[in-house]
């Protein structure tokens, strides 16, 4: 997840309290962050964590000690946002159990964008595995960021994957037999 | 992407209040800590028994609120001297 030498540069201007570079560092975050926080909790609050999140990536910048690691550590905020968030509306479908996950194994063919579409909608998904979906399809992370930013180990990451498409592959299969 | 200036606009202008409130109340402390140590000082003018335990008391407690204000400048300063000498890094990679 490479950042451009220009947000590296807003993020070190900005830690010197440059305000125009703090403006242009999360105008160009944004987008992202939106379409993450959105895909995660859905659209109707997206906004208002979205707002949250980039206050908390405001105060907390000056504490940031590798400016090229902004947008990993911007999406970890916003993770952790996004989570609260769910917890709190108590909309966690299922508890994921991270024992059992490890033990589905991962994908070996890539997803197409139709199916992940599909399952970035799929209510089935847990929020556990569409944070994964939304980062590695959607932000093009590879795994081993993704792991990063969702502070968890790559395995748990692989299975979340496995267990997101297991559980949609189970619901088209629903979907044929009606 | 309607939404997208208000987001930050909000953010910004929330970080602004907050960080205004926050040399409001680091500038109330400072005076506070000032007048602390003005009285402090003052007590320890008048001849009694307890004298040189409340003007050592006084002399302890600036030191110590100088030399945290020291570390803490220090800090910053090494902290802005590493983002210029970043800065100038990635500049030179352009």
């Amino acid at each position: 997840m490479a950042i451009s030498i220009q947000e590296a540069q807003w993020v070190l201007r900005a830690q010197c309290d440059d305000r125009e570079a703090l403006e242009l560092l999360l105008r160009s975050v944004q987008p992202s962050l939106r379409r993450y926080i959105a895909g995660l909790i859905g659209a109707d609050d997206a906004d208002d964590v979205l707002q949250d999140v980039l206050v908390l990536v405001s105060r907390k910048l000056y504490w940031l000690e590798v400016p090229e690691l902004f947008r990993a550590w911007a999406f970890r905020i916003a993770s952790r946002a996004a989570f609260r968030h769910l917890k709190t509306r108590k909309r966690w479908s299922a508890p994921l159990d991270d024992a059992v996950l490890d033990e589905v194994a991962a994908p070996d063919a890539p997803v197409s964008d139709e199916v992940l579409r599909e399952l970035l909608n799929s209510p089935a998904l847990s929020p556990a595995s569409r944070a994964v979906f939304v980062l590695h399809f959607q932000e093009d992370m590879p795994l081993a960021h993704v792991a990063e930013v969702l502070e968890i180990p790559i395995g748990t990451v692989k299975s979340r994957l496995a267990f997101g498409l297991k559980a949609l592959r189970r619901q088209l299969a629903d979907k044929r037999s009606l | 992407m309607a939404n997208e200036p208000e987001s930050v606009h909000f953010a910004l202008k929330k970080v602004d209040l907050s960080k205004q409130l926050i040399i409001f109340i680091i500038v109330a402390v400072l005076v506070a800590i000032l007048f602390a140590f003005g009285s402090l000082m003052a007590a320890a003018r008048i001849e009694d028994a307890g004298r040189s335990k409340l003007l050592f008391m006084s002399v302890a407690a600036q030191m110590a609120f100088v030399g945290v204000c020291a570390a803490l400048l220090a800090f910053h300063i090494s902290r802005m001297t590493k983002a210029v000498l970043k800065a100038i890094e990635l500049a030179s990679k352009k």
